[in-house]
């Protein structure tokens, strides 16, 4: 950004904030430096659009309105000054150490600066996150998926993003990227199927591309709400006999009744997001597992034994 | 640089400055990321701002030439800017998924609980664009393992290792506390192996202090595989190709009709699951002894199904 613009853009921003009126475009156009130098009206407008769209990526929201109730008054604008400023904040020695410590959770991706540059403000505001502490935890998020920063710059212009999945290029409006047992999704409107929809960035076969323009659609509010009853969920369901003692990592393995188990196991219920992932579980176990109904997917684990043999 | 964190910074700097009368431009340019240079075209362009009206004392006061020739910056007469600019929405998003993992991996610590309260209430997001799911683990286990590692404590240690029988148990040295990719990991100093161990905290059963202070070993290393010496190659069919994104991988050659994974391996009862998980979907394994591994258990797991047998 040039020295120029970025003066103007400040000035402008100061002018609306410490203002109670709105100020009309003649009056922003006379008083902020920068504005006078401006060619013509024409030449003048384009820029104050794009100024204002500037403000709107730093998160300044631009108030408009008019000063007089009662005649049509030329429509001017301003900046609320609480909406604008970090809020007070204080923080105790241990909770500085604390926010010390989220600044070293994420590692190389584009959320490792923003989280230095909310470290920025924080300390501007009185509030020096402490980075001494040498941490006995340490949280860390490794993003290896390459996709990862397109896709997170994308949610936050509001861009369409393009990319290939399988054998197909795939639209989709990004809402959130989620990370389930330690793999990343992205969340978001799918324009093609007219569906809300998941996409595993691992699976992702060509690279993810922003396309239009920002700011072109809007995010439901319950985008978050949607994404938990959508998201990869535990909808398949089995009963397996495990022998005792044996140690899974299945959630929720629930016991039930069973005739006719060999000695030693017990039968369970258990959950997990697709038939697929029940029979790989089943057959991981070997001989420790044995799948019991429905009957096809007990085929499946049968399958997949022989498989091994032949 | 983009041009909204250059604004961004601006507006942050302001206040910054104000309050930090004499502060030195190296100390300004570490709190901030950029190159001292880079403060003093800041300040260049932060000279010719302040309040409309365009009279020498609406502007903000500070001397560049002092500037230049002392290092020190004495910044005035910026009271229109006193708070700094709050969060935008990318940097609010990136702190708040980072914070909230600390919250998870910090065992018992209200610092940290009560730092993110104070954050989210600043910050006032409704929908999180980022969210990162912690595979949950028993709140009890965490304070006791941090006490230990801030006492400086050894521990007896019961845990379940996925494919075997039962439980082990072992004296560990605790040394922190990991979250790698959603799963938290107690980084310990094994007293019987003699070497750093990782367990993860989900498959901790129990956990109790000891009377023991723990030795002198340095840091833990980094990286969770460093002690794994093994290496296994399976050749799959294209349908199996899932593996070499599920799990970590050395190398991934794509054949066209056949995919060879190289695998970094912690035990072979994990290589053997895997190799029954997959089923008739591996072409070949480059362990003979892990083969046949897997053909015995395999053909140990289908005796539970008599009426495949025969």
């Amino acid at each position: 950004m040039s020295a120029r613009k970025s003066e103007r853009l400040v000035n402008l921003l100061i002018a609306l904030l410490s203002t109670r009126r709105y100020l009309t475009k003649r009056e922003l156009r006379e008083t902020v430096e920068g504005y006078r130098a401006s060619k013509s009206d024409a030449a003048f407008e384009r820029q104050f659009e794009r100024d204002k769209e500037e403000l709107r990526n730093i998160g300044v929201s631009i108030e408009t309105g008019s000063n007089d109730l009662f005649f049509e008054d030329e429509e001017g604008y301003r900046i609320n000054r609480a909406e604008f400023e970090l809020p007070p904040l204080t923080f105790t020695p241990e909770e500085l150490s604390a926010l010390g410590l989220a600044g070293q959770v994420w590692q190389d991706t584009v959320a490792a600066d923003h989280t230095a540059q909310a470290f920025e403000a924080l300390r501007a505001g009185g509030a020096a996150p402490d980075l001494t502490l040498v941490p006995s935890v340490r949280p860390r998020l490794a993003v290896a998926e390459p996709n990862f920063d397109v896709i997170y710059d994308a949610i936050f212009t509001r861009t369409e993003i393009q990319f290939g999945y399988g054998s197909k290029p795939r639209r989709l409006q990004p809402w959130q990227v989620l990370q389930r047992r330690g793999h990343w999704y992205v969340f978001g409107f799918d324009p093609d199927r007219d569906g809300d929809r998941f996409f595993k960035l691992a699976r992702f076969t060509a690279p993810a591309e922003q396309v239009g323009k920002a700011g072109a659609y809007t995010v439901p509010e319950d985008a978050g709400e949607r994404a938990k009853r959508l998201g990869p969920a535990d909808s398949s369901t089995a009963v397996v006999g495990i022998r005792d003692g044996f140690a899974h990592d299945l959630p929720r393995a629930e016991a039930v009744d069973w005739d006719g188990l060999p000695d030693g196991f017990t039968a369970h219920r258990i959950s997990l997001a697709t038939e697929h992932a029940i029979v790989g579980e089943v057959a991981a176990a070997g001989p420790d597992m044995i799948l019991l109904e429905p009957p096809e997917l007990r085929a499946e684990v049968i399958e997949r034994l022989q498989g091994v043999l032949a | 640089m983009r041009s909204d964190e250059q604004l961004a910074r601006l507006l942050r700097l302001v206040p910054y400055l104000s309050s930090r009368p004499g502060v030195q431009v190296a100390t300004v340019a570490e709190e901030f990321g950029v190159h001292p240079r880079q403060v003093i075209k800041d300040l260049e362009v932060l000279q010719f701002c302040g309040l409309p009206g365009g009279y020498f004392d609406d502007l903000f006061d500070v001397d560049i030439e002092v500037v230049r020739e002392e290092g020190r910056i004495d910044f005035r007469n910026a009271d229109v800017l006193a708070r700094p600019l709050r969060l935008r929405p990318a940097e609010a998003a990136s702190l708040l998924a980072a914070m909230r993992l600390v919250v998870d991996v910090a065992g018992s610590s209200e610092a940290a609980a009560s730092a993110l309260a104070k954050l989210e209430a600043a910050v006032g997001q409704a929908e999180p664009q980022l969210s990162v799911d912690v595979v949950t683990t028993d709140p009890e286990h965490r304070a006791s393992l941090a006490a230990a590692i801030k006492d400086g404590q050894a521990i007896h240690l019961t845990y379940r290792t996925p494919g075997r029988p039962g439980t082990s148990n072992a004296v560990v040295e605790p040394a922190r506390l990991n979250l790698v990719d959603g799963f938290t990991y107690l980084d310990a100093w094994s007293r019987p192996r003699e070497a750093w161990r990782s367990f993860r905290l989900d498959r901790i059963e129990a956990v109790e202090r000891l009377d023991e202070p723990v030795g002198e070993h340095g840091t833990p290393p980094d990286g969770w595989f460093d002690d794994v010496p093994d290496r296994l190659t399976l050749t799959v069919r294209p349908s199996a190709r899932w593996i070499a994104e599920y799990y970590p991988t050395t190398s991934v050659e794509d054949l066209g009709d056949r995919v060879e994974v190289t695998f970094p391996i912690a035990s072979h009862d994990w290589a053997v699951s895997l190799i029954l998980r997959l089923g008739g979907a591996v072409l070949d394994v480059s362990d003979d002894q892990v083969a046949q591994a897997a053909r015995t258990k395999a053909a140990a797991a289908l005796a539970g199904y008599p009426a495949s047998v025969g």
